[in-house]
């Protein structure tokens, strides 16, 4: 049962496979009933007929009077099915038909008005009753009851005969019908299966992404899977780029530590400037690779990471007796990794701790649907116009930055960037460097 | 002055410890949370370096504990990750200052003599009490502009009672924080040392620095000093 509940076209088979024979049953009672009406209006019109006809053959004077051959032969014929009688209105007999000898007295006494009729099923036996009023030409007035009785069984036969024809009518019809849904759920559900496929696929490196036709229905899951597709083959290319370039730029230091010859003064020196330059790249590379694109993240309020920052940072320099002051706006929102919000806004407020002589400033505002914009400024020396460019420029490597130029501000380039938004460097009315950032 | 290491990688932590005892620290090492969480909780340190990546309780975890249990001595956090978020969760559980892997050792050797400083309430290296000038990154003692040459022991007996100048510090206290575990505390070996400290700062006798507390320890006051 979990197994077909597991599966879509699982469940609506099993639903139809349970709500058909209901809908069939009915159907097929409905019509049973109906056909037997049928059945039973005909006999009494049939049965009405053969009283009718006993009355124009009956002749009344003193008494009643019938020919010994009827004009229906099953009247005659003993044991045929077909029966008549005719009683008085104190129900004794009158006459009765030849066929009724092994039948011996049926009729009963009942209350029928003059020239009504009664229909009705006793035992194997249908009864139509016929009540008149003979008036003979002397003025004679006779109530008289014309009873013909028909045997059920041809009726009851064919209504088997029919019953058997109804059921594997319905029955074909029910087959058709799952067959059919069965068909339909076949290709109703072909979108999903070749979602799968495509899925396989990309898997297998055979496509990029879900670009096929698919039902509206569909369309926004195939987008949302697009998206993180995008964002995986994104960082997939960020961890491929990150270990080319940290093999590539550990290759120099290293090239020159092996050339460097122990004996030389200096070595010690070189050896230290070369090691700081690996543990520096290695830390930028890491860096660049936690970093990405994450567009199906959630919401992080900026408030708590620069308090948590501002905490932190003032430990660490307490010797510097800094002032940090913080105006960021109490429903500015980060959309993407908290991790990353923390690494950037650390970076920056880092450095400008660092660089600033008394007083840093950090500032935020925006964020959810209007871009989200913070900045951070101190009051040291500020960062030099010549400068500004070569920071801020996209995918500059470790090894081509300066020794000791930090890598704080690479880094936040880096997680900016990744989020698709523009980092800027300006004045700081503090007389420091004003380091801007905008997210989208 | 008591140091306490704990770092779960052997190499790391000799080469600290080894770095440390040579500077004139009582080094004693931990090499996970658990032990750590004991030692920080028995004995007396002057300072703590702890990594953040131990096994079991991790280090973040431990200096938590400590400050929970109302340790005060400064800790410094050594981390291999650098990110932010584990260098803002170490100093909000109460680490002081932190040091990102690999480091050099002359680096570390910076941030403890900060750290060390600030404990001590100094806001400079260099510290003067009338005619005598300790300078705590160098550990050198000078009368009159002239250096003294001071063992170890004499040089940390000297700055602690210095860097407390004015109060009384027990005989038990300067054992706790300046000489190893085994060190036997019944003996005389204080009044030896705090004997010939007194020589060498002071041969002529005139200044006076160090004064006897009978039956409490010792204290010292000095011009300049606070």
């Amino acid at each position: 049962m979990r197994k077909i509940t597991g599966s879509l076209a699982g469940r609506l088979l099993l639903a139809s496979v349970l709500i058909l024979p209901l809908f069939l049953g009915l159907v097929g009672y409905n019509l049973d009933r109906s056909y037997r009406l049928g059945l039973e209006a005909a006999l009494e019109q049939r049965l009405q007929l053969h009283v009718l006809a006993l009355l124009a053959e009956a002749e009344y004077a003193e008494s009643l009077w019938l020919p010994e051959q009827l004009l229906e032969p099953r009247l005659n014929q003993p044991d045929s099915g077909l029966y008549a009688y005719i009683t008085n209105a104190e129900a004794e007999l009158l006459w009765s038909s030849g066929s009724a000898i092994t039948l011996g007295y049926y009729p009963e006494r009942r209350n029928l008005a003059t020239g009504s009729s009664s229909f009705s099923r006793r035992d194997a036996l249908f009864d139509y009753t016929y009540r008149v009023l003979w008036q003979t030409e002397d003025g004679v007035e006779a109530h008289m009851l014309f009873t013909v009785l028909e045997d059920a069984e041809p009726l009851e036969a064919e209504l088997a005969v029919y019953r058997r024809s109804l059921a594997t009518g319905l029955g074909g019809v029910s087959l058709l019908l799952v067959l059919c849904q069965a068909l339909l759920l076949y290709w109703g559900l072909r979108p999903l299966r070749q979602l799968a496929r495509d899925i396989d696929d990309i898997e297998y490196g055979e496509r990029d992404n879900l670009d096929g036709e698919y039902p509206s229905e569909l369309q926004a899951l195939t987008r949302s899977l697009n998206t993180l597709i995008a964002g995986e083959r994104l960082r997939r290319e960020r961890v491929r780029n990150t270990l080319g370039d940290l093999a590539h730029s550990l290759k120099t230091p290293l090239a020159v530590l092996r050339s460097g010859k122990p004996e030389q003064s200096g070595f010690e020196a070189l050896v230290k400037e070369q090691t700081d330059l690996m543990s520096q790249i290695v830390d930028y590379q890491l860096q660049r690779a936690v970093g990405g694109s994450h567009r199906l993240l959630g919401l992080v309020a900026v408030t708590p990471v620069v308090q948590r920052l501002r905490e932190s940072l003032l430990k660490v320099y307490s010797a510097k007796n800094l002032q940090i002051d913080v105006a960021v706006s109490e429903n500015a929102v980060f959309r993407g990794d908290e991790r990353d919000l923390m690494e950037l806004m650390g970076n920056l407020v880092d450095n400008a701790c660092k660089y600033g002589e008394h007083h840093v400033r950090i500032g935020a505002t925006g964020g959810g649907t209007a871009p989200l914009k913070f900045w951070v400024e101190d009051d040291g020396e500020g960062i030099h116009p010549k400068m500004r460019p070569v920071i801020t420029a996209r995918g500059t490597r470790a090894d081509t930055r300066q020794l000791g130029q930090g890598i704080g501000l690479a880094v936040a380039v880096d997680i900016v960037d990744s989020y698709r938004g523009s980092l800027m460097i300006d004045d700081s009315p503090l007389g420091g460097a004003l380091i801007s950032v905008e997210l989208p | 002055m008591r140091m306490l290491i704990v770092e779960d990688e052997a190499q790391l932590r000799l080469q600290l410890a080894q770095h440390f005892s040579e500077a004139g620290w009582v080094v004693e090492e931990a090499a996970d949370g658990p032990e750590a969480l004991y030692m920080g909780s028995e004995h007396p340190y002057d300072l703590a370096v702890v990594d953040v990546g131990l096994p079991g309780v991790s280090g973040v975890e431990v200096v938590r504990q400590w400050r929970e249990q109302g340790n005060t001595f400064p800790v410094l956090i050594l981390t291999a990750r650098g990110d932010w978020q584990d260098k803002v969760e170490g100093l909000e559980a109460g680490a002081d200052d932190y040091v990102t892997k690999p480091f050099h050792l002359p680096e570390v050797q910076a941030r403890i003599n900060a750290l060390h400083r600030r404990s001590a309430g100094l806001a400079s290296d260099r510290v003067s009490f009338g005619p005598i000038t300790l300078d705590l990154a160098a550990r050198t003692v000078a009368v009159d502009g002239v250096a003294l040459d001071l063992t170890t022991f004499e040089y940390n007996t000297l700055e602690y009672l210095a860097t407390r100048a004015g109060t009384v510090v027990s005989k038990t206290e300067l054992t706790e924080h300046l000489y190893d575990q085994d060190f036997d505390r019944d003996s005389n070996v204080i009044e030896v040392f705090i004997g010939r400290l007194r020589k060498k700062i002071d041969p002529q006798n005139t200044l006076k620095p160090i004064k006897t507390v009978r039956g409490a320890g010792y204290r010292f006051v000095l011009d300049g000093s606070r």
